[in-house]
């Protein structure tokens, strides 16, 4: 054995002291402790998504109540038809679309339903929008209660006013501005007007809703309905003469008695 | 096969606690009497010892097996005692010059009639001398025959360049024998 291995020997004779139980318990709690995660470790992530889901559901909630604010303009398109809607309903007060729809109330007011909370605003707007979508939802009641009141306009020009009773239920809704313009295109459509004439149709709206009805579509009328905005533009030479050549072309034309009272001399 | 130090200390790393305790249970006892018979005080060492393994564990995320395990648990063992002797004012004496510094072995051991050769005395004697030896010897030596660290190991454990740890090795063994050799002969 040589001298340093000797004391390696001797070395490994000594007393192999080794630490307390103890400090092995406490070195290996402390190694066990150090895996696990920490507090902000362990409930960031659950309290990040908590926060998360909060700030969603408050922010649904605030873009609830303002959802009618939101919405007001599509829900408003129905508004008009409140008014078909008997009682309650605050549209009620115009009374042009009582009369237009009467029998468009059922469908109306289950459309007019959102537009509640949103009563008073959208009343004007709402109008020719409301006009419009009537039209288009009223086509199948209308057809049924009426079906002859816009194609039996050019069917009888001489008789174009809405005199007859099915004509009267349209009259109102189509005698107000925004209605009538909407509808104009589509009449013109209808009755295969010349395009050019379309944009005349919208000049004056005022006059355009006097001469609703099929018949406005017809020549005769819209030569008169010209004669008429030149008598109430105050151009009365021009109507007179107007007037004269109208007689000359169409001599056994009837005039209305209420495009008469437009056009006939001062 | 059982799995490497290096294995162990990567799993418990990656959340293996069941890895910190094998290799705790490999090497706490060499660890242990590294310290303990660095600083002779069972109070200071186990102190000391479970601050070395508390440094281990909070510094698992940083260990890269490139390492060996036990050089980089030695140093930082050997870091915890140099704190230590700071605060108490001591300081590892320059090991180059140190020839001139080695302590002689306490009295006692060699005094001890000859035919005394019984293997508990000659331990006695033999612990006498490591507890006699310079502190950069006696670290030295420890690490060596406790944490079984080569020259290499003991240079990077300790920081010294390898020439510096050899010297304090050969000088180490050599008191030891010489004081063995007093005894025994």
């Amino acid at each position: 054995m040589g001298p340093e291995e000797r004391v390696s020997e001797s070395y490994r004779g000594l007393a192999r002291e080794t630490p307390g139980a103890s400090l092995d318990a406490a070195i290996l709690a402390a190694s066990r402790r150090a895996l696990r995660p920490s507090a902000a470790r362990r409930w960031g992530a659950p309290v990040s998504i908590a926060a998360v889901l909060v700030l969603a559901f408050g922010l649904t909630l605030e873009m609830r109540h303002e959802e009618p604010g939101i919405e007001s303009s599509p829900p408003a398109r129905p508004l008009p038809a409140t008014p078909a809607s008997p009682p309650p309903e605050p549209a009620a007060r115009e009374p042009e679309p009582v009369k237009a729809a009467p029998a468009l109330a059922p469908r109306s007011q289950a459309v007019a339903r959102p537009a509640k909370p949103v009563p008073a605003r959208p009343a004007k707007e709402s109008k020719p929008v409301a006009v419009v979508k009537d039209k288009k939802e009223a086509v199948p009641p209308a057809e049924r209660d009426a079906p002859a009141a816009f194609p039996a306009a050019p069917a009888a020009p001489p008789a174009p006013a809405p005199q007859g009773q099915s004509a009267d239920r349209f009259a109102p809704a189509p005698l107000r501005t925004e209605p009538s313009t909407a509808k104009r295109p589509a009449a013109a459509e209808e009755l295969n007007v010349a395009p050019a004439q379309a944009p005349r149709a919208k000049a004056s709206a005022d006059t355009l809703q006097r001469a609703q009805g099929a018949a406005v579509t017809s020549p005769e009328m819209r030569d008169l309905e010209r004669i008429a905005q030149l008598r109430s533009a105050g151009r009365d030479a021009e109507a007179d003469r107007a007037l004269e050549d109208f007689r000359r072309d169409h001599p056994d034309y009837r005039i209305p008695e209420a495009m008469w009272e437009r056009v006939k001399p001062r | 096969m059982e799995p490497s130090d290096e294995e162990l200390m990567l799993a418990y790393a990656g959340g293996d606690a069941g890895a910190f305790e094998t290799l705790y249970a490999r090497h706490k006892g060499p660890v242990f009497r590294y310290v303990l018979r660095s600083v002779k005080a069972r109070g200071e060492a186990d102190e000391l010892f479970q601050d070395v393994w508390m440094r281990a564990i909070e510094a698992r995320g940083r260990y890269r097996p490139e390492a060996k395990f036990t050089t980089w648990l030695y140093t930082i063992a050997h870091h915890r005692l140099i704190d230590h002797w700071r605060a108490r004012g001591l300081a590892l004496v320059s090991l180059d010059d140190e020839e001139s510094s080695v302590e002689e072995p306490r009295a006692g051991p060699a005094s001890e009639p000859a035919r005394m050769h019984e293997a508990r005395e000659t331990a006695r004697r033999l612990e006498a001398a490591i507890a006699a030896l310079p502190l950069a010897q006696r670290e030295a030596f420890l690490l060596h025959h406790e944490g079984e660290l080569t020259v290499a190991g003991i240079a990077a454990a300790t920081g010294a360049n390898e020439e510096a740890a050899k010297s304090r090795l050969r000088y180490a063994m050599k008191k030891l024998q010489e004081a063995l050799d007093d005894d025994g002969t």
